[in-house]
C-alpha cells in the first residue's frame, strides 16, 4: 500500500514541497507577524536540533566513545563522569565539583590562547612593515604601500588615547584616521549585504529552480 | 507631502516585492554580467594547482544549511577543482547539516567525474566545534590515530587513499570554508607551526576579517561568498549557480543602491521644506 513512498522521485518531490511552503512561511514575516511564520520557525529550530542531537551520536559519540568502552577500553566512562562534572554548577552544595572541571578548562583554553596570539599575530605585524624602496618594486608598489603606511599609521593615532588632540599635528592625523575607518566599515557593510542578499537569491532560486522549474 | 517626500516613506512590503523581481528576473532570463576575477581567489586557484599529487586536501566544512547559498557554491567550485585535476581531498565537517550537504554534492560531483569514494575523496567524519582545538593539536601528528574510522565505520587503514597519509607533512592544502570566525583557530596551531598552505571560504559577512590574513600570507587565497565562487567557477569555465546568481546580485546590489537615493532625496526634500 504504501510502496510509493520508498520511491525516490515521490520522495524528492515531497522534499522539495516541503522546503518551499516552508520557505514561503518563514519569509510570510515580511508581511507580518503571523501563525504561520511562528509555526515554520519552531519546526526549523526543532528539526536542525534533532538532526544534530542525531549525527552528533552517530558519527561522533557512538564510534568515539560508546564502541570503544563496548570494546572493553571501559576506562572511556571517565570522559563521561568529566562531562558530567559540570553540570554541577546547578547544585550550591557540590559547586566545588564542577569548579575542578571548569579550573582545567579554563587552563586548557589561557594556554591555547597565549599559543594563538603569538602564532597569529606575529605574521600579520612583520606583515605591516612594507618597503618603500628596494629592487624590484614597482612604483605601483610603492605607492600602495606607502597608503598602506599612512592609513595604519592614521587609525592608530586615532586610538592613541594618552593625551587631548587638540593640536592640528595631533588632531589631523586622528580625523585622518577616523575617516579610513569609516570607509573600512563601509565596505564592510557592504559584504554584509552582498551575504544577505546572496542568501535570498538562494532561497528564490530554490523555488524557481527546483520548485517551479521556471528558471534554468 | 509631495512626491519626493513621499520616497522616503516606501513601504517596506513595496521595496520587498521589487527585490524579489530584481532577483527573480535574472534567474529566470539570464543576464550576462561580465566576472573579473580578483587576485584572491586567484590565489586559491593557484594553490590548488601547484599541490603536489602525491598529498591530498583538507576541506574543513564549518556551514549549515543557514548560508548554504555562499558555502555551498564554494565548497562544490573546490571539489570540482580537484576532481578535474584528478587530485584527492577529504572531507572535515564540524557542522552536522554542513557534512550532509557537502556529502551529497560530493557524491554528485564524484559520480560526474568518474571519481570512487575512498580512492579519490573520503569524508573524515563530523567533529563537533567543540572539540576543535584538541584535534588541531592531535591530527597533525597522527592523523589515523585521531581519526581512526572514516563516517561510515571503515577504518583508516582500510581506505586506499589514506595509506600514505600520515601526517600533516602528507596534506597539500587545507580549505577553511566556514560561516562562522574560527580561522584564527586553524592560522595558530595549524599554519603558525606547520606551515602548510591555507586557503579560505567564508560567507561574504565575515570576509573582511580575512584580508589581515591574506595581506600576511598566512593564507594564500580567499572567495568572498557568492561572488568568489562565481569568479572561481569562471577560473574552472565550469559554469554552476554561483555564476548564474552573480546577476541577481547585480541587479539587487543595483535596486538597493537606487532605494537609497531616493530615499536621500526624500529626506534633503523634507528638510529643505522644513527651512522654509
Amino acid at each position: 500500500m504504501f510502496h510509493w513512498l520508498s520511491d525516490s522521485h515521490v520522495t524528492t518531490a515531497v522534499t522539495i514541497w516541503i522546503g518551499a511552503l516552508g520557505t514561503l512561511a518563514i519569509y510570510s514575516i515580511l508581511y507580518k507577524e503571523n501563525p504561520i511564520y511562528r509555526i515554520a520557525e519552531h519546526v526549523f529550530i526543532g528539526a536542525a536540533a534533532g538532526y544534530g542531537i542525531f549525527i552528533t551520536w552517530v558519527e561522533m559519540l557512538k564510534p568515539a566513545w560508546w564502541d570503544q568502552i563496548t570494546q572493553g577500553r571501559w576506562y572511556w566512562i571517565f570522559a563521561l563522569i568529566a562531562g558530567a562534572m559540570f553540570y554541577f554548577i546547578y547544585s550550591r552544595r557540590y559547586v566545588w565539583i564542577s569548579r575542578i572541571i571548569f579550573g582545567v578548562l579554563l587552563g586548557l583554553v589561557a594556554g591555547g590562547a597565549f599559543k594563538g596570539f603569538v602564532g597569529v599575530n606575529i605574521d600579520r605585524i612583520s606583515a605591516s612593515f612594507k618597503p618603500l624602496y628596494g629592487k624590484g618594486l614597482t612604483a605601483t608598489e610603492i605607492a600602495n604601500n606607502a597608503l598602506f603606511i599612512i592609513v595604519l599609521l592614521a587609525v592608530m593615532a586615532y586610538f592613541f588615547f594618552s593625551f587631548e588632540h587638540k593640536s592640528p599635528i595631533r588632531r589631523a592625523p586622528a580625523q585622518l584616521g577616523r575617516w579610513c575607518l569609516m570607509f573600512a566599515f563601509g565596505a564592510m557593510f557592504g559584504f554584509t549585504v552582498m551575504a544577505r542578499m546572496s542568501l535570498l537569491i538562494g532561497r528564490i532560486y530554490f523555488l524557481l529552480h527546483n520548485w517551479l522549474h521556471i528558471a534554468q | 507631502m509631495n512626491v519626493f517626500e513621499r520616497l522616503q516613506y516606501i513601504d517596506r512590503r513595496i521595496m520587498y516585492a521589487l527585490l524579489v523581481v530584481a532577483i527573480a528576473v535574472p534567474l529566470i532570463w539570464r543576464i550576462n554580467l561580465p566576472v573579473v576575477v580578483t587576485p584572491a581567489v586567484k590565489g586559491v586557484y593557484d594553490t590548488f594547482e601547484k599541490m603536489p599529487n602525491d598529498k591530498i586536501a583538507l576541506i574543513v566544512v564549518y556551514w549549515g544549511a543557514g548560508t548554504v547559498a555562499e558555502t555551498g557554491p564554494e565548497t562544490s567550485a573546490m571539489m570540482r577543482h580537484l576532481f578535474m585535476r584528478n587530485k584527492k581531498f577529504a572531507l572535515l565537517p564540524f557542522d552536522p547539516q554542513g557534512s550532509k550537504l557537502a556529502t551529497d554534492e560530493a557524491k554528485a560531483l564524484a559520480k560526474k567525474y568518474g571519481k570512487k569514494y575512498g580512492v579519490d575523496w573520503v569524508h573524515w567524519g563530523y567533529q563537533p566545534i567543540s572539540n576543535l582545538v584538541p584535534l588541531l593539536q592531535s591530527f597533525p601528528r597522527d592523523i589515523k590515530g585521531t581519526f581512526k574510522t572514516d563516517a561510515y565505520g571503515t577504518p583508516m587503514n582500510k581506505i586506499p587513499m589514506m595509506r600514505n597519509v600520515n601526517t600533516i607533512d602528507d596534506i597539500g592544502v587545507i580549505a577553511d570554508i566556514t560561516s562562522s570566525g574560527e580561522l584564527d583557530t586553524w592560522i595558530a596551531y595549524i599554519y603558525g607551526s606547520y606551515r602548510t598552505p591555507m586557503v579560505y571560504g567564508p560567507t561574504a559577512i565575515i570576509a573582511p576579517e580575512g584580508f589581515n590574513s591574506l595581506d600576511a600570507g598566512q593564507i594564500k587565497g580567499m572567495l568572498m561568498g557568492m561572488k568568489g565562487a562565481a569568479e572561481y567557477e569562471k577560473l574552472l569555465n565550469a559554469e554552476g549557480f554561483a555564476t548564474r546568481a552573480a546577476g541577481a546580485l547585480s541587479t539587487s546590489h543595483l535596486l538597493i543602491v537606487i532605494l537609497i537615493i531616493a530615499g536621500n532625496i526624500g529626506y534633503i526634500s523634507s528638510r529643505r521644506r522644513r527651512e522654509r
